[in-house]
């Protein structure tokens, strides 16, 4: 470790604006990424979440704005010195080259000896576990450890800031789960701020320290992985994130926000949109027996049972209420409740904790 | 309600036995289909039989005949002591070699640069290198022939300029020669080269940079390495065509540059000489089959093949 | 000038640094171009040395090769020889390729490898070696020797078209009509054929401009009242310059440039429905 460079930078984007033609990729974008923290940008294809990775890592020129890593302005620098560690999608690496000289590829540039260049790549090589590999050619490796080849690359030097883009979208289910956790715990070893390219939420939730939700060219939230998910901010992050039910709400004369008469919140301040949902995870309803106590901590929903999947550790039920909302409910199938008793057409009562519902803006995106 | 079985291969008693009977005759209908499709290919396989392999052939033989008809070797002989004939080789290899290194210097570069265009105004540049590539080689040929002249197009030019002051002899010599088939060859390399550089991952200069390699850096110690096999494919190509190449040589070379296609020819006008002729011939389908076979050890033909189109 | 300095490529690397590398392949492709198409301009001269500029214009060159019944006699009999050659090179050679990327059979490559010999061996060769067996059997200076072996040497470009044609092209729709009761024969008419139709319409154009531009085989095997137009272009110009060539090269730039753009427009729109 060099003892006078900071371990890891912070990164702030501020007011980044990136448009091809009239279509805008990124639209007045800000996000402060803490020195060392791992920040997941979250969203669909198309949402600009790439574009955004590619202006840090200085693939392209914003038309306006400004990225600073800790106290410096780099929004012009060119890529070549921004001494970042970049992962790509399809990994990027040399052919022509070994391993062990794709990995030293860095380090050759930076002219260091070569003692200390040989050094710095097998302890890279361990620490992705590919120190027999060292001279294998590049199409001898399978996809996995190509992907740690390129780890390793994006490391080797000592970068202050790494950047993935979408680094374990080719692999398969199992060694995508594996690989995230060696990530998290790789990230937890070299201390470096990452920035790290998604579309899978459940990746998302599980490796980063906090995630910002993309879509069309803007931050719709920002937040830890609970926050995201226990209080989404708006409708986008809410279905974005985890399976959900949405039930509109009405305004009632005296500031609050009504469902099927009862009173569910008071209007929350500071906000100007018209309309309201109500927002329900699948998995904390619960199914009410018939002659249980109406209690006033809890809401109820009524209505017939259309739908029941069982999936496994959980089944899946899907009820249509008196008013024609479509409810979706998760059931852990282990539970107390007896799930084999139910059947599709049956009438059925859910009910839900009132601190565990959401309301967010309807249409405020 | 008809049966629709395709030919009737198989009968309802095969399908009783499930053992090796069924299995045979799935097995020989594969086959005959397989024999049928292959088939398809006799017409092309008879003309190339008839128009390469047996006139070759005959060739071949040809070559290890004397005047009188009897087996020798003294046409081959003839090869090695006569000093014309050893002069006419090295004209051959020195200009084969010039041609394709001229044309890797000119070609690389334009190579590169339609590599780098975006998609819409490749199509226009290509044209620039496709428009000779389409016109006929007599046509490519004569146009220098006519500009290369001590009174032609670029002595007139020159001195109109100023840059020289009394005509250089560009035409009938070494010097038109190579500027003609440089300029004949050059598609057959920048064609095959363009299409190598296309499949040249972006994402992997992109890494380069990255990692902190300059443009240029990356350029050299990642590009050009990448970029190697599509410049051996398209030297092979050039090298391989102005091995046996007749025409621009022969116009302008002004009969100081002859190449062994042009030796053949004259032994045949001249002498009538079948056996000297045919042995040159030999000579000059083993130096094209020796090249190409060289070059498959360091590259896969077929990409050759179909990088082109 | 603000597109000098944006960027050239995601590196950042800007049009203005790379404004050497542009200047140079314009210089390339400018040289490229010139000497191919300055027959025209010329051909026009009205002086027996073609000059560029002309000083006077007229179209006696073109007279000239319209008056001449050696010139006409020669176009004729080349262009009947291009067009007998893409009958034939375009059906054999289109049958070869379908017939061997279909069958997988082992003995494939060693068949693709002999049907591309004519692409190897060089011409000369070829043209000599008919030249002595045609001779032998009394079949020097016909129309239909010269077309046997330019549709040899057309055959290995139509294979190489239909093949890469064949490889984009999704083979499951036979073995779809075949499931729905064709036979395989009425698969490739019904089906196949009509979506190569574009790649065969190229192969047979590239056959035609193969015959009819080549040189060496044609001024062994065409002769006296039966040459080509190239040989008797050849031989024009082993003697002198004579300046009627100028007028008939421009003609060919014409047929072989016309054709093949007409061939990239019918491709445009086709791609474009």
């Amino acid at each position: 470790m060099v003892p006078d460079r900071p371990a890891s930078l912070s990164i702030s984007v501020t007011e980044l604006t990136k448009s091809y033609g009239n279509f805008y990729a990124l639209n007045a974008v800000s996000i402060d990424v803490k020195a060392g923290e791992f920040l997941t940008l979250l969203g669909p294809s198309g949402s600009g979440k790439t574009t955004l990775l590619m202006a840090i890592a200085g693939f392209n020129r914003p038309d306006s704005g400004q990225i600073c890593f800790g106290d410096s302005d780099v929004t012009l620098m060119p890529p070549h010195q921004r001494e970042v560690g970049m992962v790509f999608q399809n990994y990027a690496l040399f052919p022509h080259m070994s391993v062990f000289e794709n990995v030293a590829f860095p380090l050759k540039l930076r002219k260091i000896a070569k003692q200390e260049k040989n050094q710095k790549v097998m302890d890279a090589l361990n620490t992705v576990q590919l120190s027999d590999f060292a001279n294998r050619r590049i199409d001898q490796l399978s996809g996995g450890q190509r992907q740690r080849v390129a780890l390793a690359r994006a490391f080797v030097f000592g970068p202050t800031i790494l950047l993935m883009d979408e680094p374990l979208s080719a692999l398969d289910k199992k060694l995508r789960e594996e690989m995230q956790i060696e990530l998290k715990q790789l990230h937890r070893k070299l201390g470096v701020t990452t920035v790290y390219v998604t579309h899978d939420q459940r990746e998302a939730l599980t490796m980063s320290d906090r995630i910002a939700v993309i879509n069309d060219g803007e931050v719709k939230q920002i937040g830890t992985p609970r926050e995201i998910y226990n209080r989404p901010a708006n409708s986008f992050v809410a279905s974005f994130i985890g399976e959900s039910s949405f039930i509109p709400l009405v305004r009632d004369a005296k500031g609050g926000l009504v469902y099927d008469g009862v009173r569910i919140a008071d209007l929350p301040s500071g906000q100007s949109a018209k309309a309201w949902s109500l927002v329900i995870r699948p998995e904390r309803l619960s199914m009410v027996a018939a002659k249980a106590k109406i209690q006033s901590s809890k809401l109820y929903f009524k209505g017939i049972i259309t739908e029941l999947v069982y999936q496994g550790e959980t089944a899946l039920m899907m009820m249509e209420t008196g008013e024609g909302e479509t409810l979706i409910a998760r059931m852990n199938t282990r539970s107390g409740d007896d799930i084999d008793s139910l059947a599709e057409g049956q009438n059925i009562t859910l009910s839900i904790d009132k601190k565990d519902i959401i309301i967010i803006p309807d249409g405020a995106t | 309600m008809g049966r629709h079985d395709g030919g009737g291969i198989m009968t309802k008693g095969d399908h009783n036995s499930r053992g090796a009977l069924g299995a045979k005759k799935l097995r020989a209908a594969e086959r005959k289909e397989a024999a049928m499709l292959l088939a398809l290919t006799i017409p092309a396989i008879i003309v190339v039989a008839l128009i390469i392999i047996i006139p070759v052939g005959w060739l071949f033989s040809l070559s290890f005949l004397d005047e009188t008809g009897q087996f020798s070797l003294a046409n081959y002989q003839k090869m090695i002591e006569y000093k014309s004939y050893l002069r006419v080789f090295r004209t051959t290899f020195n200009v084969s070699f010039l041609t394709t290194f001229l044309c890797i210097l000119i070609g690389y570069p334009l190579a590169y640069f339609l590599s780098q265009m975006p998609r819409k105004y490749v199509g226009l540049f290509m044209l620039t290198v496709l428009l000779p590539f389409w016109t006929s080689l007599l046509v490519r040929t004569y146009a220098w022939l006519v500009m290369l002249q001590r009174n032609g197009l670029i002595n007139n030019f020159a001195i109109d300029l100023g840059i020289w002051d009394t005509p250089i002899k560009l035409a009938h010599n070494l010097n038109g020669t190579l500027i003609g088939m440089v300029h004949i060859m050059l598609p057959f390399l920048v064609l095959p080269l363009y299409a190598a550089m296309q499949r040249i991952d972006r994402n992997t200069l992109q890494a380069a940079a990255n990692l902190g390699a300059t443009p240029i850096q990356t350029f050299w110690q990642v590009f050009v390495p990448l970029s190697l096999p599509g410049v051996v494919a398209g030297s092979l190509i050039v090298f391989v065509l102005c091995l046996g190449f007749y025409v621009t040589p022969a116009v302008l070379g002004g009969g100081k540059v002859i190449m062994v296609s042009m030796q053949i020819t004259a032994i045949l006008e001249d002498q009538f000489n079948w056996g000297a002729a045919s042995a040159l011939g030999v000579v000059l389908l083993v130096a094209t089959f020796a090249v190409l076979a060289l070059a498959s050890r360091f590259l896969k033909l077929d990409s050759v093949m179909f990088g082109r189109h | 000038m603000s597109w000098l300095t944006s960027a050239a490529s995601e590196t950042q690397i800007t049009h203005g640094d790379r404004l050497w590398l542009y200047c140079l392949a314009g210089l390339i492709m400018f040289l490229l171009v010139v000497p191919t198409v300055i027959v025209i301009p010329m051909s026009f001269s009205d002086s027996q040395y073609l000059e560029f500029p002309p000083r006077d214009w007229s179209l006696r060159w073109y007279d000239e090769y319209l008056e001449t019944p050696r010139w006409i006699r020669a176009t004729i009999t080349s262009l009947k020889v291009a067009f007998l050659t893409m009958l034939v090179a375009t059906p054999f050679g289109t049958m070869a390729a379908y017939g061997l990327f279909v069958s997988g059979s082992r003995y494939g490559k060693a068949i693709f490898f002999l049907l591309m010999t004519p692409m190897i061996v060089p011409v000369i060769l070829i043209a000599i070696g008919t030249f002595y067996v045609f001779g032998k059997v009394g079949v020097v200076n016909s129309i239909s020797g010269l077309v046997l072996a330019h549709t040899v040497l057309s055959v290995p470009i139509v294979m190489i078209i239909i093949t890469s044609a064949l490889r984009t092209y999704d083979l499951n729709q036979e073995r779809v009509a075949q499931s729905l009761g064709s036979t395989r024969i009425r698969a490739f008419f019904e089906i196949t054929l009509p979506q190569l139709k574009f790649s065969i319409l190229t192969a047979a154009l590239l056959a035609f401009l193969t015959s009819f531009d080549e040189v060496i085989i044609s001024i062994f095997l065409s002769g006296g009242g039966n040459s080509t137009l190239t040989k008797q272009m050849f031989s024009a110009l082993r003697d002198y310059i004579d300046p009627t060539i100028a007028a008939i090269s421009t003609l060919m730039i014409v047929l072989s440039t016309g054709l093949m753009i007409g061939l990239q427009l019918i491709g445009h729109k086709d791609s474009r429905d």
